[in-house]
């Protein structure tokens, strides 16, 4: 069923992107001196357990980042990103107004976008080709969703 | 749960990005509108040097106003995700490619791949494409019946 198969590969596009997105932005706090600055960031706004909070979300980004990219775990993971993105959006963007670009800056809309991508993730699936599926062919979880509807 | 809503629900895939792509495109495009067009306060490509800079101006913000409610819609969803993603297409190559990703041209290039995925995907549940014109309904049809087995 091609509009099945269509669909597999948007929700792959949107995994790689978003881990790329996360990968990316990991990376620098991991190697930006650890998540230092980021715990002096977080703790001046005010979230508690600032450093091991930092350090939960350096990891959680660059790790989870490669992941998603990788579609492991990816329900657990979209949970927690959107979760991360939420606390961002609130804390972090909102009182900056709406835009990233042209009229504004540090707005919402980049958060607004990635929970959105998240929450497809999460709530319609991963994607194909994706390792978690792999995994549960490997355990013999069964036909996959979308070989069932095929077969359909 | 994600495996419940993927067998019962395939086609809510786009929605949220449809409404999340849509609204970004139609606050950027509304933006460009309402300011003077095709002047340096406003949005103006003139350094690019292209020819009729104030065309290409009025362009991209008409692509991006009526794109962007198209795709929030989802009237000719998998049309004017492609009209949007060539949009951002150039603005990544013209403008903030130099920038780099990280600060720089990620945000057109989430944009982007939300596009593709519309593209590929097409309206999905909630769209004019779809409860209107019929337009990809059969796949869904074939799905219901798996569901009654």
């Amino acid at each position: 069923m091609a509009e099945a198969r269509n669909r597999d590969v948007g929700l792959l596009v949107l995994r790689l992107t978003i881990g790329l997105i996360f990968l990316t932005h990991g990376w620098p706090k991991l190697i930006g001196g650890g998540a230092t600055a980021t715990a002096g960031f977080f703790g001046q706004l005010g979230i508690p357990l600032p450093t091991i909070m930092a350090w939960f979300v350096t990891l959680l980004e660059f790790f989870g980042g490669i992941a998603l990219i990788l579609g492991l775990l990816v329900p657990i993971l979209a949970s927690l990103f959107s979760i991360e993105m939420l606390v961002a959006l609130l804390l972090v963007h909102l009182p900056n107004g709406w835009y990233v670009v042209g009229p504004g800056q540090g707005g919402v809309e980049f958060n607004v976008l990635l929970i959105a991508g998240l929450l497809t993730l999460l709530l319609v699936g991963a994607g194909s080709p994706a390792l978690d599926e792999k995994l549960a062919a490997a355990r013999g979880g069964g036909p996959r969703v979308g070989e069932m509807e095929e077969n359909g | 749960m994600g495996k419940l809503f993927h067998r019962h629900f395939p086609d809510w895939a786009p929605l949220a990005i449809r409404l999340a792509i849509g609204t970004v495109f139609m606050a950027h495009g509304w933006n460009k509108l309402t300011g003077p067009l095709g002047t340096p306060e406003g949005f103006n490509i003139e350094a690019w040097g292209w020819p009729l800079p104030v065309l290409w101006a009025w362009l991209v913000a008409i692509v991006e106003t009526f794109g962007g409610l198209c795709i929030i819609v989802g009237l000719f969803t998998r049309i004017a995700a492609f009209l949007v993603a060539c949009v951002m297409v150039v603005a990544i190559w013209k403008v903030r490619l130099t920038r780099g990703f990280v600060g720089g041209f990620e945000f057109e290039f989430t944009l982007l791949m939300g596009a593709m995925a519309l593209i590929l995907g097409g309206g999905g549940r909630l769209s004019v494409d779809r409860d209107v014109l019929g337009w990809g309904r059969r796949s869904a049809g074939v799905v219901e019946a798996v569901d009654a087995d």
